[in-house]
């Protein structure tokens, strides 16, 4: 008993609770515009879950802005996504600034922000 | 860390006391002669060497009570196979005591108190026992050493009927054991004669084992601008468990000792760490990675049988591999949350050594069978930047075979 007792002292949770949040959660992994000659590759992860209505990348030449995006409509478990888009839809040696994102409830929960160039 | 550290010292006190007042010792096949000479068959508590010189305890049947017997009250006792001890009084003592016979036969030998006794019906000797080598200086010979015999020649002159020299005899249990049992021989013993020395030197035992343990990580300060990771501490929590599981190798040397063996493993472990401080953004430092690791140890057993509590203490190898470690900083502006991600692999070192402890207990099954519970306390330096340190508590169950 003495035993069991000790276990559950050093080996429980400290705070069960402290993950839990009422929106899902993404990161972008990277922004590749050298992995084919004709696209910029997006790749972006759902790392936690709990609701997914819409999900994608947007990207802008404005810092913290989101003047274009492509999405994917509904997601129903965490995991990596990418997506690929024309280099024709860049203008060539302009700097843009590119994200994963997702709608999670009435949260917009955006990914870290990637500076990418088009040559 | 600071609290699982502490209870890890209380846990291993209890345990270790728990261990103490319930032991069930560890009864093997064996005898008591009474001192009117009837032998009754039984079982001996198989216990340490000092104890054994004190008092026998024994019961007729594994689930009757023990009974204590002290020298005076019986003759003699054994474990089958394993020892036999005599009641002698000798000449230093005023009270008998259980003495080990080394060899029976026309003549036994005995061994007390690092002394060996020859023993016939009528008398009980002594054997001299050696001096410490000494370094001598003789002029024009230089250096040598001194080698006192005086042991040899009680020996000559005790089997001279038998024409047996102890010229290349040495003062041990094998050397002595084997010249007293070639005198029996000469002199018409045919019977078994006990000896100690056929133990063998050394026993191989094998393990497998599963446990949980629970990490922390101190000492990381490449994170500079944005704080200390040890300082998440103070905000965080660590919120997953470790596992692991594998499988190791004992060595046990009866002849050294009945307390002391080694021990290698070899673990498969999976690693969780994760912690969180909430200021004007939410922080998480996660470190997921598996690893195997290798720990060698001493261990210490505290009684000489099969039902004990130990102690170990040795060196652990970790190996890393499919790391992946960074950190998440999420803010959120009324519904619009961001999340920063900074992958911090690379800066994760392929393998780390350190010390480790443990204590546990271990209980006989049935035959060679044994389950063992154990907690460690490990400790890898610069796993991952200088300086830092990854630390835990494991508890893990097995089996022995």
């Amino acid at each position: 008993m003495v035993v069991v007792f000790l276990l559950l002292l050093i080996f429980s949770c400290d705070n069960k609770d402290f993950l839990s949040r009422p929106w899902s959660r993404v990161r972008t992994i990277e922004i590749n515009t050298n992995d084919d000659g004709s696209y910029v590759l997006f790749k972006g992860e759902v790392i936690f879950f709990n609701g997914v209505s819409n999900y994608g990348f947007g990207w802008s030449t404005q810092k913290n802005a989101f003047l274009n995006q492509n999405s994917f409509g509904g997601k129903s478990e965490v995991g990596a996504f990418e997506l690929k888009v024309s280099k024709t839809m860049f203008t060539k040696n302009v700097k843009y600034y590119g994200k994963a994102y997702l709608i999670s409830g009435a949260y917009q929960v955006l990914g870290e922000e990637i500076e990418f160039t088009v040559q | 860390m600071t609290r699982q550290i502490i209870l890890f010292i209380i846990a291993a006190f209890l345990a270790l006391g728990y261990a103490a007042v319930k032991a069930q010792g560890d009864f093997r096949k064996g005898f008591i002669v009474k001192n009117d000479l009837d032998t009754i068959r039984g079982f001996v508590d198989y216990r340490w060497k000092f104890s054994n010189e004190r008092v026998c305890h024994f019961k007729e049947e594994l689930k009757s009570r023990k009974i204590k017997f002290t020298p005076s009250e019986i003759r003699s006792y054994g474990i089958t196979g394993v020892h036999t001890y005599v009641s002698i009084r000798l000449k230093d003592y005023s009270a008998p005591r259980f003495i080990q016979e080394i060899v029976n036969g026309k003549i036994e030998l005995l061994f007390s108190d690092r002394s060996y006794y020859i023993k016939t019906d009528s008398i009980l000797l002594k054997i001299p026992k050696p001096n410490r080598k000494e370094i001598v200086y003789v002029e024009g010979n230089g250096n040598f050493q001194k080698i006192d015999k005086r042991y040899v020649k009680f020996l000559d002159s005790l089997f001279k009927d038998c024409a047996i020299t102890a010229k290349d005899t040495e003062y041990n249990e094998a050397h002595l054991g084997s010249i007293v049992r070639k005198y029996n021989v000469c002199k018409g013993n045919t019977a078994p004669q006990i000896t100690k020395s056929g133990k063998p030197f050394i026993k191989v035992g094998f393990h497998a084992a599963y446990g949980i343990g629970k990490f922390s990580v101190g000492g990381i300060d490449r994170y500079g601008a944005r704080g200390y990771i040890d300082s998440y501490r103070t905000f965080g929590y660590n919120q997953k468990l470790s596992t692991f599981g594998g499988a190791g190798i004992d060595f046990y040397f009866p002849r050294i000792s009945n307390n002391l063996s080694f021990e290698l493993d070899l673990f498969i472990q999976d690693i969780a760490y994760l912690v969180y401080r909430q200021a004007d953004a939410r922080e998480e430092f996660d470190i997921t990675t598996s690893a195997v690791k290798v720990p060698i140890a001493v261990c210490f057993n505290f009684l000489p049988g099969n039902n004990t509590p130990y102690v170990k203490a040795g060196v652990v190898n970790y190996t890393f591999n499919s790391t992946s470690t960074r950190v998440l900083i999420e803010t959120q502006f009324g519904n619009i949350i961001t999340l920063k991600s900074d992958d911090l692999t690379d800066s994760f070192s392929g393998s780390s050594n350190n010390f480790w402890f443990g204590i546990g207990y271990k209980h006989n099954l049935i035959n060679k069978l044994k389950v063992f519970g154990e907690f460690r306390f490990e400790k890898l330096n610069n796993f991952m930047f200088q300086n830092s340190s990854f630390s835990s508590v494991n508890f893990l169950l097995g089996i022995k075979f």
